[in-house]
């Protein structure tokens, strides 16, 4: 590498990247003038393309000479940069000739030279397409080109098919730290400047050897030792240091991927190991959550699938029956199921209608409605239900057993009903059951412990906690 | 004859005739035209699926935690230092000088020269599962400090009553910006026609500073403004019927007087004329819904003594229980306003020693009947309980007139807020503050920070929550705002 190299020389040589598309326009423009004026039609254009050619030819030196500065800042790779130097010098010698020839010999060989260019054009379209290509190497990686293309193309040009992408984290557990986490994050936040064609810094960051071996200044991963890992040293400066990284102001991690990231050297960097066999503290597993984009363990509030949308001819019956029926979001066809605030009881209304959209009616909420025992025999059908509040109603252990098939079921509320102590027993077999609310029931203080004990994941709410009252059981239990 | 003064008046006047108007105004007149040929006026798109005049049906931008919302807003701004955020620091440097470096550069509505420090002058108990300590003042609410997350690194950008609150309600300093409730009945809609979505209910004595405006629309429709209801005399103003008025009657002027309106509508095609006929129809049946639900006599015994009310007067207390009682019917969003907390130290018992532990227990009581009576309900999962004023309090203490009663100025730096329900962590505690509780040190928590967690537990995107207005979108968090994913459950 080139050292000591006046900033100025730097600072003209990035604009490189801007003045070397002048030449491809123009010089792509005096090929197309080139053959197209042969044309009768376009015969006039052919006054034109001397001046095109010179446009061309001066801003392909000027491309090179800023190209050239450009270099003297190193870290490109040596072979690709001297194709792209030696082939873009070429084509502004190429270019500069060509136009001398046509203008200041116009016979060669006794035979017009403007006439007999043709071949001299495709030579120049052909420097073109190879400067330009090995100049789009440089920049983006030799990869970039072809990183999208179908595998027979990759294959024709030795690339080997794409790479299979790691199947879709869906559950935390089942993730790799690195090869799920953590290399992912590298890639798209550190590799652009860190890979085999741009290695800044002498560093490779692509694989996980690599990060061990490190660069110019040492190591950029030691296991175990945040203070001698490089890699996380630098990303951690204030973002103002001047060491700080990634530079050049692209993104840099997120905190959520810091914390990880720390978590990771500190745990002795596995370079694969599946979460499940790791420690994961309370703290790190929101965060690894989100940046692997699973769903926070699992969102009780809706049943794990999906439903197709329910048909609107028996939403608008049930509407006509007077349930009021919304759609929870716009994403899915789960819907909410509530009575009308206007006091219309479902004594009053026909409970099957909500049958045939069973699959779809999640929440429910019957709070003060005239609810009978029978009536619970249709609503243990609706067996998607996450949520059903049946509070304030004449409901006793005979109505609760039907609710028993409601497998998703997790948010029952039952306060303001008779049930007792019988109806806990059947609710225990409800798998996914947390939030239960008792307060105003028959059930006692034991029959809670009791069920406490044998299902510790269900939260029960008894009402017990007036503490700054007086008299708490008589509060609780004469609730009326 | 006329007067020396109406005859300057005249005089005036006469200088500014009509020609004078039109003269002036001819670009004017032509921008105002052009203005409403291409439809500034428009009353803007709705980016919620919410209906104009109607509320019904508008759908959250993800699966709500909260369907109903309670604000209570301790207006004036009770001090931190002597609720949740001990200090035995602050203790030890009692009646020292305060350091010069914390009051270059910072402004104070009153504090001025060198004030000395001001230790707590309430004592502190850890309390809870979660350890927390907290003041002496609230024996009750000591008791569901694990129900709650206390947010202990709040800071806002004003140190003025009106400002702050306003900041606090509308997201903006200024005046004109639609409040917390309106934006949240704008996205989700209401639930119940017969009540209005948006509620406001007062009590400590006095309008807050920043007035009607901390609960007003804005630009949104009038349509989504909060409605104020009240536990002393007739709940809302203006809406029973006039002497000799029946039923029948009122019933059949509103609907010729909202046939007029819709005409109107039909002629000039303002959606404004909607709102005013939503409203003529709501209030109508208000008369019906609203004194019934506002009519806490219904509570049982027990409930009155839980919450400690005070049936037929204005308290926080009867305004907690109203809250719950228009949750229960479906009301989206309830500001309550306590109007006691600036606590200057301008005389004696005005400070944040006997004078606050008074207003405490106007609230202790009634806050924590609320969280456990929302629980026993089922309720607590679905609503998101918010507590704070719109600052905090110095710890240097204020002495205006040269004596020091244990005043407290404002302060912006730092403040005490806390949520509980909804998706919010139980027995939690959010951000530090330094020794003394003059800055945040850790987890700071900006006003839009807290509208966009309040949005986010009621399923809405706060920067997705938009509305178009004068040629541009605005949102309840401008350009701010994170929801802090710690503190969510």
């Amino acid at each position: 590498m080139l050292v000591d190299v006046p900033d100025f020389v730097l600072f003209v040589g990035r604009f490189h990247p801007l003045v070397v598309h002048l030449p491809i326009g123009f010089l792509v423009l005096a090929v197309i003038v080139a053959f197209v004026s042969k044309l009768e039609k376009f015969q006039k254009l052919e006054v034109a393309l001397d001046f095109i050619l010179l446009l061309g030819a001066i801003s392909a030196i000027l491309a090179c000479a800023l190209g050239f500065m450009l270099s003297q800042g190193g870290d490109y790779d040596p072979n690709t940069l001297f194709w792209h130097q030696w082939l873009g010098i070429g084509l502004a010698v190429v270019s500069v000739v060509l136009y001398c020839i046509r203008t200041k010999a116009p016979q060669v060989g006794g035979i017009s030279a403007k006439l007999n260019s043709s071949y001299a054009f495709v030579l120049i379209l052909v420097l073109l397409t190879f400067t330009g290509h090995y100049g789009g190497n440089l920049t983006h990686g030799s990869t970039y080109l072809l990183q999208y293309a179908p595998d027979p193309i990759r294959i024709m040009a030795g690339m080997g098919p794409k790479a299979v992408p790691r199947p879709p984290v869906t559950v935390l557990d089942s993730a790799d730290i690195f090869l799920d986490v953590i290399h992912p994050v590298i890639q798209s936040k550190c590799s652009s400047c860190h890979n085999q064609d741009k290695t800044k810094g002498q560093l490779l960051l692509t694989t996980y050897e690599n990060m061990l071996l490190g660069g110019e200044e040492g190591p950029s991963l030691v296991p175990g030792d945040l203070e001698r890992s490089l890699m996380y040293q630098r990303v951690t400066l204030p973002s103002t240091h001047g060491d700080y990284m990634p530079a050049e102001g692209k993104t840099g991690l997120t905190d959520d991927e810091l914390a990880i990231l720390e978590w990771w050297i500190t745990n002795d960097a596995p370079p694969s190991m599946q979460l499940a066999f790791m420690q994961v503290e309370i703290d790190i597993s929101p965060k690894l959550e989100r940046v692997l984009g699973v769903r926070a363990s699992f969102d009780s509030r809706l049943p794990d699938k999906e439903v197709a949308s329910a048909d609107s001819s028996l939403i608008q019956d049930a509407v006509a029956e007077g349930f009021v029926i919304k759609k929870i979001v716009p994403e899915s066809n789960f819907l909410e199921v509530r009575l009308p605030f206007t006091g219309q009881k479902l004594s009053d209304m026909e409970l099957q209608v909500l049958l045939p959209i069973k699959d779809q009616i999640v929440w429910l909420d019957f709070s003060r409605g005239q609810v009978q025992n029978a009536d619970l025999e249709v609503i243990g059908q609706l067996t998607s239900l996450t949520r059903l509040n049946l509070a304030n109603n004449e409901l006793t252990d005979e109505g609760v057993r039907h609710l028993l098939g409601i497998g998703e079921l997790n948010y029952l509320n039952l306060y303001g009903t008779q049930v007792s102590d019988a109806s806990l027993s059947v609710l225990k077999n409800l798998p996914k059951l947390r939030s239960l609310y008792l307060w105003q029931t028959e059930v006692t203080d034991a029959g809670v412990a009791a069920l406490k004990a044998e299902k510790p994941d269900i939260n029960i709410t008894l009402g017990e906690e007036f503490l700054f009252l007086p008299e708490q059981d008589s509060v609780r239990k004469n609730g009326e | 004859m006329m007067n020396i003064v109406e005859e300057a008046i005249y005089r005036r006047a006469t200088y500014n005739s009509r020609r004078h108007f039109l003269k002036q105004c001819t670009t004017g007149l032509g921008a105002l035209a052009l203005g409403s040929l291409i439809g500034c006026n428009s009353g803007g798109r709705f980016s919620a699926g919410g209906k104009q005049a109607g509320l019904n049906f508008a759908m959250p931008h993800f699966t709500p935690k909260a369907k109903s919302v309670i604000f209570l807003h301790m207006a004036g701004g009770p001090s931190h230092l002597e609720l949740f955020d001990y200090k035995p620091e602050l203790q030890k440097l009692d009646g020292k000088d305060t350091p010069p470096s914390l009051m270059e550069g910072k402004n104070f509505a009153f504090l001025k020269g060198t004030p000395k420090l001001l230790g707590p002058r309430a004592g502190f108990h850890q309390v809870g599962g979660s350890g927390a300590m907290v003041s002496d003042y609230l024996p009750h609410f000591s008791k569901v400090i694990d129900e709650v997350t206390l947010l202990k690194a709040m800071h806002t950008d004003e140190f003025n009553h009106a400002p702050a609150q306003l900041l606090m309600q509308t997201g903006s300093a200024r005046l004109g910006k639609p409040s917390l409730g309106s934006w949240t009945v704008y996205g989700l809609g209401s639930e119940n026609d017969n009540l209005p979505g948006f509620v406001v209910l007062s009590s400590g004595g006095g309008a807050i500073s920043a007035g009607k405006s901390a609960w007003g629309s804005g630009f949104l429709p009038t349509v989504y403004q909060g409605v104020q209801c009240r536990s002393k005399g007739e709940p809302v103003l203006f809406l029973s019927n006039p002497h000799k008025i029946d039923e029948h009657l009122r019933k059949r002027s509103i609907d010729v007087i909202n046939e007029i309106n819709q005409k109107e509508y039909e002629n000039i095609g303002d959606p404004e004329i909607l709102s005013r006929v939503a409203q003529y129809e709501l209030a109508f049946k208000m008369q019906a819904t609203v004194p019934d639900v506002m009519d806490i006599q219904q509570e049982p015994a027990y409930i009155h003594e839980m919450y400690g009310t005070d049936p037929g007067a204005s308290s926080f207390a009867n305004n907690c229980l109203l809250a719950r009682r228009l949750v229960e019917k479906g009301v989206r969003f309830i500001q309550l306003y306590d109007n006691r907390w600036d606590t200057h130290g301008v005389g004696e018992g005005n400070g944040v020693g006997e004078g606050m532990r008074r207003s405490c227990e106007a609230i202790d009581k009634p806050m924590t009947a609320l969280i456990l009576d929302l629980k026993q309900r089922g309720l607590l999962e679905e609503t998101l309980v918010i507590w704070g004023g719109e600052f905090g309090r110095t710890p240097m203490m204020e002495a205006r007139t040269g004596v020091g009663y244990d005043g407290r100025d404002h302060h912006l730096e730092a403040f005490t807020m806390w949520m509980a329900g909804a998706g919010i962590k139980r027995g939690f505690s959010y951000g530090e503050t330094d020794e003394i509780g003059y800055y945040g040190v850790k987890d700071r928590m900006h006003v839009h920070d807290l509208h966009a967690t309040i949005l986010h537990q009621l399923g809405l995107d706060h920067e997705r929550l938009t509305y178009e207005f004068q040629g541009r979108n605005f949102r309840l968090t401008d350009v701010h705002g994170n929801v802090p994913q710690d503190i969510l459950a």
